[in-house]
């Protein structure tokens, strides 16, 4: 008995050396077994094709790590929901999967939710890499205990994905009119728009601006001082957190916009719109002005052509500068929580080499981004990336980032397309108004992660509180509310426990910045 | 008799009669298995379910091992600054509902029962009963289309010089779509009951009004109304009990952020709190106080009614 | 059952006229918004996008059709409203049937303890989140039976149903039990054949609750590929994404025929249920009549 136990210990012992020293380079396959993966993320935004349909590039993926994929692929506006739901009951979880935004690094790891990627650092070389170059990634994974909860991603293309207004420069053209630069001159083209029938079509149709999102409209607040996606708190010069929505700069910001909604100058409907109801107004040839990152241009070009203009020329442009001249907006933040494995899998040692070779390796994340080489892609002579002709001028008329995703690449997972794809991609004029806006872009603050208790708070006091300040702050804009109530909205929001919401943010703000 | 024995051996003869009853009835009690298991687990279980209410529900204890907090979730509900708005909101939209669709079934049966017997009665009939197959998808679907911002009804304002109007974002518009459209869709089928109601009423009676040169008036104010007066009465009170629990499903399909000031009702705020925000407990005590305020009001209408009318349901 | 017919008076002449048209008036407010549908869902394109239809179509070409019968997406989901009307309303009609029943004999001795243990939940419910934690317990979440199971009974159908065997008259049962039957005999060869009517109303009734919910598969079913037309219905038209068309909608032609599948994705859906209903109304307003009688 002795001995058998001492040769088994010995075996165990050879097989985990085996598979150690195996993942040092995470070499590929992954098995020579059939094993399976559940793998849970949010579906394709393509929404043609879905991931359920074993799309090209994971044929590819599987083939090349030998792990079959079992789909969870949910609709993306119900992803959120749905992994919250099952993360509470915590049966049945899939694999690996993608997490969702309310649920913290202390959730997954408190409740027994995910796995503790300390233990298998060793199957993630490339992951470990990634974090090397960009520390703040370690530390955004970790829970309370600093254990490393989900894999983090930096992306590179932090600059070349800067949201700003898109106009209509032909009509500028057409009607005589400078590119706005004070909110004056926003105010005036856009009624220039509205009043001046810059398509032609002989009808007031025209809608000066619409945005995907009604908050998409708060870019005004450059005018004020302020800049563009500043958030909901943001810190003053000794490092107090501030409350935005009831700053005399946003309450100005406020009043431009019922100014332009009273007018008729923006869609009617703003507080209701959604992308799909933009692109297809878009595609009517009505819309002035609109807000979004680069690349869109291209795609608003083509909309506006099929709704029957000659030569549309959507450009990106700098929001409005404040009294000094100034302006400057917010970046996306390149860092973001991608995948967690569960802590129930039973494959943990091929979850997490799997999450290291699709997220992080080298071939595995050119393919979840570029696609498949030789279809949407092709390496140079130095070995990186360009799209091809097929991704660029879609037979099928897609634009970039839909044709990618039509064979299943730029996974919802993924953070802000890198620098490399927005470089292959953008071409022209995209690139020309790019370098103009690029100077006044600056960092978004990055905090480290909420703890479960702050997480309550938020989600407590939160809820009720931002439900609030977004129906006050339609309803001022709509009118319905006269702007001289403000005082009032004031009160009423310092009165919902704001105080304690915000003592939950400068605890984290101080965290993340060393003050305690 | 059975007072007289002892009480073992009453015992013992109700465990005898019931064996006996089991042997005998033991098809019935098949038949009866599916819908006893159904009840039990789809109806009984979640009713046990809703202690969580005064629990702070955990998933992974489960609801019987969450521990209690009392009426923590309760407290917050009724301290939130929603509160207030919520019962109103659902108390206004249902009772615009009751006072206005309830009577539109009743109207449009006294009126069809004037028609003459044919295919154009047929027709107007079976036209009616149309809406009331349709999903609330379809019908909440139809009206978007007809009120969006360059639809229909805006382009028919557009040409005789009014403004336009953004019915589903503004406010004040949501209770009239609410109602009308509820009404657009059930009066067809409400009226069904009271035409019976309406059919059964004595010919003779027509004729003796004739008589007594009655005019067509008089004979609605004094025969057909109060032939239905007990059919609407028993629905009125029907309807008033049911008053918190209606149209969930139809509102989620209507409202935005934009209109919860006027659309935001309980049920809503339970499933977005409780369902999307996952705050289970905070949720189910919410829903619990909804069907609270809906068995007083039961019990109310039943009451009020029994001393009114002498009718009532039990 | 002689009605004599005297609208002498010239005045009663006149409201009668009054009461017909306003009947006219009346029905076309019925009609009109489903034949607006249909005319948008049916015109060129370019006068779709342009909303000129009042009540007509102007062109005609079933292109939005053809391309809503070539998206995967509507081909799944019709087939899993289909799915769910079948399989749930057969569950159902066995379910309701066999408790009905055995509701209705008078001589079982569980009976009024089964009526009160059913007519409870009537008044009781454990509403929304409860019973949504208990179909993740079950391990129904995400699943079809998530929309099978629940509510398969009905406490009002089964009412309806259990009416409708009490009235039978009781020789026909009596006899047969002379005969030597049991009560799956019974039921089976003497109170089914005569019960036709009665399952056709509840046929009915389940077969368009099934085909007209959304809010359960909302709630339980969040996987497209099981989800019932009704929420795709809700995507396309209410939430107006082009989820049709993918991203594609680049080509003009394309933009109007997404416009107008907004509209034909209407009348496919309600079409099954609209064509039939019709011809079945004499059963619907049975289920109506039995029920009032009830209540």
């Amino acid at each position: 008995m002795k001995r058998t136990a001492l040769v088994l210990a010995i075996i165990m012992a050879l097989s985990l050396l085996a598979t150690v020293s195996l993942a040092a380079e995470n070499t590929m396959p992954i098995s020579t077994d059939k094993i399976t993966l559940v793998f849970a993320i949010p579906d394709n935004f393509y929404a043609a094709n879905s991931y359920a349909d074993n799309l090209p590039v994971w044929q590819e993926i599987e083939k090349k790590t030998g792990v079959t994929i079992e789909w969870q692929a949910v609709e993306p506006s119900q992803y959120d929901t749905i992994m919250n739901i099952r993360i509470a009951a915590n049966t049945d979880m899939p694999d690996v999967f993608a997490v969702p935004g309310s649920v913290t690094n202390e959730d997954l790891s408190k409740q027994g939710i995910a796995l503790i990627l300390d233990d298998y650092m060793e199957y993630m070389p490339n992951m470990m890499k990634m974090y090397q170059e960009h520390p703040i990634l370690e530390k955004l994974s970790q829970d309370s205990e600093g254990r490393i909860v989900a894999a983090y991603i930096y992306s590179t293309g932090q600059y070349a994905n800067l949201r700003v207004p898109i106009i209509r420069k032909d009509w500028l053209d057409k009607l005589g009119l400078e590119v706005p630069s004070t909110l004056d001159d926003f105010y005036n083209v856009l009624k220039a728009f509205v009043e001046r029938d810059p398509n032609g079509n002989g009808m007031h149709d025209e809608i000066g601006m619409m945005c995907n999102s009604w908050k998409d409209y708060y870019v005004f607040i450059t005018a004020f001082g302020l800049p563009s996606r500043i958030g909901e708190f943001f810190p003053d010069e000794n490092g107090n957190l501030v409350y935005t929505y009831t700053r005399e700069e946003f309450r100005k910001t406020v009043e431009f916009i019922n100014k332009l909604y009273t007018e008729r100058l923006i869609d009617p409907d703003f507080v209701t719109t959604t992308r799909d109801i933009v692109e297809s107004t878009m595609s009517k040839n009505i819309v002035g002005l609109g807000w979004q990152a680069p690349g869109v241009d291209i795609r608003w070009d083509g909309f506006a052509k099929s709704g029957g203009a000659e030569n549309p020329n959507h450009i990106q442009i700098n929001p409005p500068v404040d009294v000094h001249g100034n302006v400057s907006f917010f970046t996306d933040n390149p860092t973001r929580r991608t995948l967690a494995i569960s802590a129930n899998t039973k494959i943990p040692e091929v979850a997490a080499r799997w999450v290291d070779y699709v997220q992080f390796s080298e071939e595995g994340s050119t393919m979840v981004q570029w696609g498949v080489e030789g279809i949407s892609y092709e390496l140079d002579s130095e070995g990186k990336p360009h799209l091809t002709d097929w991704a660029l001028n879609n037979p099928d008329g897609l634009d970039v980032n839909s044709a990618v995703r039509s064979i299943g690449a730029f996974t919802p997972t993924l953070p802000l397309e890198p620098l490399e794809f927005m470089e292959s991609k953008l071409s022209g004029k995209t690139v020309d108004n790019l370098k103009i806006i690029q100077p006044n872009a600056q960092d978004p603050l990055i905090l480290l992660p909420l703890t479960a208790t702050e997480q309550e708070t938020v989600s407590d006091v939160g809820a009720d509180l931002r439900t609030y300040a977004d129906e006050m702050i339609q309803k001022f804009i709509i009118g319905s509310e006269p702007l001289s109530n403000w005082d009032k909205y004031v009160e009423t929001i310092n009165n919902m426990r704001l105080d304690e919401l915000q003592a939950v943010y400068q605890a984290q703000y101080d965290r993340t910045f060393g003050k305690n | 008799m059975i007072e007289a024995r002892t009480n073992q051996q009453g015992i013992k003869y109700k465990l005898y009669r019931t064996g006996k009853y089991l042997a005998r009835d033991r098809y019935l009690l098949l038949f009866a298995l599916p819908g006893i298991v159904y009840f039990f687990i789809f109806c009984y279980v979640p009713m046990y379910g809703v202690t969580i209410a005064f629990k702070d529900f955990n998933a992974s204890k489960g609801v019987m091992g969450s521990e209690w907090v009392g009426l923590k979730w309760f407290a917050s509900f009724f301290s939130s600054v929603y509160f207030g708005r919520l019962l109103r909101n659902t108390l206004l939209l249902n009772i615009y509902s009751l006072v206005f669709s309830f009577p539109a079934p009743v109207i449009l049966a006294l009126v069809i029962n004037e028609v003459r017997e044919g295919t154009f009665k047929k027709s107007v009939q079976t036209i009616s009963y149309l809406p009331h197959f349709v999903s609330v998808v379809v019908v909440v679907g139809i009206m978007r289309l007809f009120l969006q911002s360059d639809g229909l009804v805006n382009q028919a304002l557009e040409s005789i010089g009014l403004t336009t109007v953004n019915f589903f974002s503004e406010p004040g518009w949501f209770r009239p779509l609410y109602v009308i459209s509820g009404i657009w869709q059930s009066c067809g089928w409400g009226s069904i009951i009271y035409l019976a109601a309406l059919s059964g009423v004595n010919p003779e009676l027509y004729d003796a009004a004739y008589v007594d040169g009655a005019s067509r008036w008089q004979r609605v104010r004094y025969i057909n109304l109060p032939s239905i007066k007990p059919t609407v009465v028993t629905l009125l009170i029907l309807n008033i009990g049911r008053l918190l629990t209606l149209g969930h499903e139809k509102i989620l399909l209507m409202y935005s952020p934009a209109i919860y000031e006027t659309a935001d009702v309980i049920s809503t705020y339970v499933y977005r709190r409780g369902i999307e925000d996952a705050r289970f407990s905070f949720g189910t005590a919410v829903g619990l106080f909804n069907s609270l305020c809906n068995v007083a009001l039961l019990l109310a209408a039943n009451a009020i009614s029994r001393r009114v009318n002498e009718t009532s349901l039990w | 059952m002689k009605r004599l017919k005297r609208l002498d008076t010239a005045s009663d002449r006149i409201v009668y006229w009054f009461l017909v048209m306003s009947l006219v008036l009346f029905t076309a407010l019925m009609l009109y918004p489903f034949l607006y549908v249909l005319s948008m869902s049916v015109s060129d394109g370019a006068e779709v996008v342009a909303k000129s239809i009042i009540l007509l179509p102007k062109g005609f070409s079933l292109d939005a059709y053809k391309q809503l019968f070539e998206t995967k997406t509507l081909i799944t989901s019709y087939s899993n409203t289909i799915y769910y009307t079948v399989v749930g309303t057969a569950i159902n009609l066995v379910a309701t049937v066999l408790f009905a029943y055995s509701l209705s004999r008078k001589q079982f001795f569980m009976r009024n303890f089964l009526m009160v243990y059913m007519t409870i939940t009537m008044f009781f419910s454990g509403g929304m989140i409860p019973m949504f934690i208990l179909i993740k317990d079950l391990r129904l979440y995400n699943t079809r039976w998530a929309l099978l199971l629940p509510g398969a009974i009905s406490v009002y159908n089964c009412i309806i149903a259990r009416t409708f065997f009490q009235s039978l008259p009781e020789e026909i049962l009596e006899s047969s039990r002379l005969d030597g039957a049991n009560d799956v005999q019974a039921l089976l060869r003497v109170v089914l054949p005569l019960s036709m009517p009665i399952i056709a109303v509840l046929s009915l009734y389940y077969a368009v609750g099934h085909w007209n919910a959304y809010f359960n598969a909302l709630l339980y079913v969040p996987s497209v590929s099981l989800q019932p037309v009704q929420l795709l219905l809700r995507r396309i038209v209410i939430q107006y994404s082009n989820d049709l068309a993918g991203d594609n909608i680049i080509d003009v032609g394309k933009v109007y025929v997404i416009e107008k599948m907004r509209y034909a994705v209407i009348i496919v859906t309600m079409l099954p249920i609209v064509c039939v209903y019709p011809f079945l109304q004499r059963f619907f307003m049975k289920g109506v009549m039995i029920g009032a009688l009830k209540s």
